[in-house]
């Protein structure tokens, strides 16, 4: 077991923990308190009106303090609840009450007829107000025709959602208390405000100050519920305990967190305040195993925690972030499955002064996770150079027994792409991963990902003079002919072409989205817990004071085209074993009747294998499309950048693209989670694809990227392959990779899950870049997971 | 001919290997072998000539390869070959669409396989791993063997060979002399059945072991676990004792048999001779190991 100490769960903590595993309960509060905020509200500032409706949610929504907990606080009146966001989109929650409980694709419970009631009452409302009717009124034809063919989720609004894919300033809060802060902020609001920037930044001040007071009046609701619990409880020892818990939440977050419990709670209090404030997948954590770490070191010195105590609550914290369960409309469901939540801790890696940040409070992050080991939370591990072996072969280790809900992230190349995009070396060795996988600075940095471009449909468009090849439709600019083409450069000067128009499209539909969320959603909370956004008096969605911010479009299909492109390269344009026109006839024809140029198109290079031909192309496309968006200027300055990652997007992006020449079929899947290869496609050796992908310049792709191995558990079956896994692994990062996870299970396991679904429940599997349960996907997500090559032990 | 110019069929590369030798290991195999165990599990590394595999299932009777050559019939269940015939050159596994006519093995240059083996240099050397050569058996293809491993030692890479221990050549036998690790298979003690089980006897085998020995190469030793021909106590005694005179064994691995190799003995059109031989119990597995390990040199299960 190596040095790691273990501790086994205790039965209050399995109890809250199965308590998690239901099937997610609707819950109206959020959306009922919020919109009568908003109608009383009327005319007056909007970052104001927000603020004020959090405030009337926190003072109104149900508080319960479960059996057993010692942490306190729930995203939703229900133990796993899903709440409704109808400032971003209402319309759908309406039009999908009946099937929410019977989609194919992640099911909540039948919603009762309290909820239905409420649902109809308030949810109209929004018409017209909320962000994703308004950016429908704005976008012009061009945009509208692109979303939803060959974008997806692409902005917020589209995929019913806040920015999220943030990590607030927490040492700042549990250093100062937000008591200190609001007395900044209303010190500022004893003078006049005179320039239009001290007037915005005065009614900033007055929304941070109602939203931080409610963050405090929202703790002492718990803290006075304990106490009442405490009066009629029967047991002494759970008295005491619920004494315990009046008294923390009394004091925090409101003043300085002095214990480490007391750390814990507070942090847990504000980061429900932000989920409910403004929530998408990806309201992360940050680094808490160096922020926490005074107090516990304090605490375990001054003899008051033991470091069982310790992974005890931190278990409770992770069981916490899995209360919510992020329900999404059943467009937006296809391209992220599997209630994504993305709550990510970032342990591991350098500090900021780029000394080993690994302390022992990291070791017990990795115990409780290993007992707790849900979906919401995420654990992305950092491996720098600094790092111990020890500190890798536990985070290996940790891999493999949670069959490989592990996400590594290499320091070094990851601090090289932040820096590129123009943070300070401090600043980027102090990284944290959001979402899928996107690099970001916490407290420090806002980098949003949302949804994703199908650069297969790009090169279908390159291929068919502009039109779609499913619907005939002219969705592209008229490139030409395709059979008249005779060289390769020909092919690829149509790709460029077409990227460019898609791409610009693409950031005009960002842009339009950022603009109506600056006007209609700010987010007063994050703001406040922001010292750039606080100082300035720019909210976060205005990307308050310029926060560094970064926007990047998600690339799907990558290794589908420059697998295609390969295969045109060499067998048509070197080899010339057949004509263009033979192919587009292929392409046509979905390849029926041309079994033996599908199987040419098949047998040439693909990606994931170390093969130059095909990898160069990959860089090709990475480095062209990254350079056409960094000529696009966000809002506020912010920099568009590229990522490389699908969610589970590859397949209903698939699903909009015929025949292409690496050899797939019509409708099927695209190559997933990024750069991970196509599925089955890499068969050369682990070391192989790990090198395929490391040669990329990641610069290129600095929102982030995902590759995902499947490893038979086989092959790490003892301790001496484990270490040479993790060496294998620090290899990886330490030539060029960025990303990288593992999933270990067996495809027998897997196909008994299917079958046996029940007996499953708790089986975790890595979908695209998060954590589901598998008996939660569906069938086709589970087929394809079953299907990715597993490099068998040799 | 210069020595980068020498070839061998190539039937496999297989990179990040955790078995085979130390560290992280890209195991390369060549086709062609002097024995012919009867429960070879790589049948189509046993010919130095590439060769045609067929898959019939995998057929998709696209009428490729339909009357493309004498020795092929397309019927409904798919192609069938007549061995008898077939030269194994390759033409109709170059149409097949499906790979239900395949080539096992492909020549390689040493520069070109090289190449190829210097792709995880970063890994090897971060993992303490290296090259494995393996077959077949590395040593029939002498020259281009030697050549191989010269210009990967000089390029600091660790190189192991697996071998059954027979060489055919002086040459053969310098290659076993240069490489940093062996592999060395046994496969039974007495003479008489290791000749009708391997096709050769073990003297030539026992001797070649003695001799590595002698020189203090590093060696793990091989044992497939064979019911009936390779696994009784007297067999096994024996082989621990010969195992613990040589002096630089530095770990056992027993390899239990298995049946994998079966299938491929049909893409070959060949009789698979050991058809119906049951998987030894665990427990006796367990067993032996502790025979072995009562050498005092570490005995591990699998590879
Ligand atoms: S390998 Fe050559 S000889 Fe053998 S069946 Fe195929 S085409 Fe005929
Ligand atoms: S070429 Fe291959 S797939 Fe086509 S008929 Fe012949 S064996 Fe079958």
């Amino acid at each position: 077991m190596g040095t790691r100490k273990t501790f086994e769960m205790s039965d209050r903590v399995k109890k809250l923990r199965q308590a998690v595993l239901e099937t997610p309960e609707i819950c109206v509060e959020r959306a009922m308190y919020l919109t009568q905020s908003f109608m009383e509200t009327e005319g007056e500032n909007i970052v104001v009106r927000r603020a004020k409706a959090l405030s009337h949610i926190l003072e109104n929504m149900t508080v319960a303090i479960h059996d057993g907990e010692l942490l306190v606080g729930n995203t939703t009146s229900k133990r796993r609840g899903s709440f409704i966001i109808p400032e971003i989109q209402w319309e759908w929650y309406l039009r999908e009450m009946d099937n929410m409980s019977t989609r194919s694709w992640d099911r909540c419970q039948p919603i009762g007829r309290y909820e239905r009631e409420q649902m109809q009452k308030y949810l109209p409302y929004w018409k017209d107000k909320c962000t994703w009717d308004k950016v429908n009124k704005e976008w012009n034809d061009t945009v509208l025709r692109l979303n939803g063919e060959i974008f997806m989720t692409h902005t917020s609004s589209m995929s019913g959602q806040h920015f999220g894919h943030i990590a607030v300033d927490y040492p700042r809060m549990l250093t100062r208390g937000l008591r200190d802060i609001i007395n900044e902020a209303k010190s500022y609001l004893e003078k006049l405000p005179v320039s239009p920037d001290e007037l915005r930044k005065y009614a900033a001040m007055r929304a941070a100050v109602i939203a931080m007071e409610a963050v405090i009046t929202f703790s002492k609701r718990y803290a006075a519920l304990a106490a009442d619990m405490a009066r009629d409880e029967k047991d002494p020892a759970r008295r005491a305990e619920l004494m315990e818990i009046a008294r923390i939440c009394e004091k925090v977050p409101e003043y300085p967190a002095e214990t480490f419990r007391e750390a814990l709670q507070s942090i847990l209090i504000l980061y429900i305040a932000l989920r409910i404030e403004a929530y998408a997948p990806g309201v992360s954590l940050g680094r808490p195993d160096q922020y926490l770490y005074p107090y516990f070191k304090r605490d375990i010195e001054n003899g008051v925690l033991t470091e069982e105590q310790c992974v005890e609550l931190l278990e409770m914290l992770l069981i916490k972030m899995n209360d919510l369960a992020c329900l999404m409309s059943s467009e937006t469901v296809e391209f992220l499955s599997g209630f994504p939540t993305l709550a990510s801790i970032t342990i591991g890696g350098v500090k900021r002064d780029g000394t080993d940040s690994v302390n022992p409070l990291t070791y017990l992050f990795m115990e409780a996770e290993r007992n707790v080991r849900l979906t919401a939370e995420e654990f992305v591990v950092r491996i720098s150079r600094e790092n111990s072996d020890e500190f890798v072969m536990e985070a290996c280790r940790l891999a493999v027994e949670m069959k490989g809900k592990i996400k590594f992230i290499s320091d070094e190349t990851t601090i090289a792409m932040l820096m590129r995009d123009g943070k300070s070396l401090e600043d980027a060795r102090d990284f944290v991963v959001l979402g899928c996988a996107s690099p970001s600075s916490a407290g420090r940095s806002l980098d949003i990902t949302a949804g994703a471009v199908n650069f297969a449909y790009i090169l279908e468009l390159a291929l068919n003079d502009g039109k779609s090849r499913i619907t005939g439709e002219q969705i592209g600019l008229r490139t030409g002919n395709p059979r008249k083409f005779k060289s390769y450069d020909e092919i690829w000067e149509a790709f460029k072409k077409q990227a460019e128009y898609v791409l610009s499209v693409a950031v005009s539909s960002r842009n339009t989205d950022r603009l109506i969320y600056a006007e209609n959603v700010p987010a007063p909370l994050h703001s406040a817990m922001l010292p750039a956004c606080f100082e300035s008096g720019l909210d976060i969605v205005n990307v308050g004071a310029k926060m560094f911010a970064t926007e990047s479009h998600g690339a799907v299909g990558v290794p589908n085209v420059a697998d295609s492109l390969a295969a045109i390269k060499k067998l048509v344009f070197e080899e010339k074993r057949f004509t263009m026109s033979e192919l587009i006839d292929a392409l046509d024809n979905n390849f029926e009747g041309y079994e033996v140029l599908r199987g040419a198109l098949l047998a040439a290079p693909k990606f994931g294998n170390d093969i130059d031909y095909v990898d160069s192309i990959v860089s090709d496309i990475l480095e062209f499309a990254s350079s056409v968006l960094s000529r696009f200027e966000g809002i506020a300055g912010t920099k568009h950048t590229l990522a490389a990652m699908a969610g589970t997007g590859n397949f209903v992006m698939g699903s909009k693209v015929g025949a292409l020449p690496d050899g797939r079929l019509a409708g099927k899947p695209l190559a997933e989670g990024g750069i991970s290869p196509s599925q089955g496609k890499n068969t050369s050796g682990a070391t192989a694809s790990m090198r395929s992908v490391a040669k990329l310049d990641h610069t290129a792709i600095s929102g982030g990227s995902v590759f995902n191995m499947r490893f038979n558990p086989g092959a790490v079956d003892s301790e001496e392959k484990l270490r040479k896994f993790a060496l294998m692994l620090r290899t990886y990062c330490e030539t060029g990779g960025f990303h990288v996870q593992f999933n270990f299970l067996s495809a027998e396991t897997l196909r008994l899950a299917q079958a046996e679904p029940h007996n499953y429940r708790d089986l975790l599997v890595r979908v695209a870049t998060y954590s589901a349960y598998f008996v939660e996907l569906s069938k086709q997500v589970q087929d394809d997971i079953i299907l990715k090559t597993e490099f068998k032990e040799v | 001919m210069a020595a980068d110019e020498y070839t061998a069929v190539v039937f496999t590369i297989t990179r990040g290997s955790f078995v085979d030798g130390w560290g992280i290991r890209t195991t390369i195999f060549l086709k062609g072998c002097p024995l012919r165990c009867k429960w070879c599990c790589n049948p189509e590394s046993q010919q130095p000539y590439p060769e045609l595999g067929v898959t019939p299932s995998e057929c998709n009777q696209c009428g490729a390869c339909r009357g493309l050559c004498k020795s092929l019939t397309l019927e409904s269940g798919g192609p069938v070959v007549d061995r008898a015939r077939c030269t194994n050159c390759g033409k109709c596994a170059e149409v097949c669409p499906t790979k239900a006519l395949a080539m096992f093995g492909e020549a390689y240059t040493v520069e070109r396989a090289f190449q190829e083996l210097m792709r995880d240099k970063a890994y090897y050397d971060r993992s303490g791993g290296g090259v494995t050569i393996g077959g077949g058996e590395a040593t029939m293809s002498d020259k281009f063997t030697y050549a191989l491993v010269k210009k990967l030692q000089e390029a600091g890479v660790h190189v192991a060979i697996d071998t059954c221990g027979y060489p055919v050549s002086p040459l053969a036998l310098k290659v076993l002399e240069q490489a940093d690790l062996l592999l060395f298979d046994l496969k039974g003690f007495d003479p008489e059945r290791h000749r009708r089980d391997t096709g050769v006897s073990n003297e030539v085998i026992h001797d070649t072991l003695r001799h590595l020995g002698a020189l203090g190469k590093d060696i793990i030793i091989r044992l497939p676990l064979v019911p009936g021909h390779t696994d009784d106590d007297e067999t096994l005694r024996k082989e621990a004792a010969l195992i613990a005179s040589v002096g630089s064994v530095r770990r056992i691995d027993l390899i239990p048999y298995h049946d994998f190799g079966a299938v491929k003995y049909e893409q070959l059109g060949r009789p698979y001779k050991m058809a119906g031989t049951p998987r030894l119990p665990d427990e006796r597995v367990e067993e032996i190991r502790r025979i072995f390990e009562a050498t005092g040199i570490p005995t591990q299960i699998g590879g």
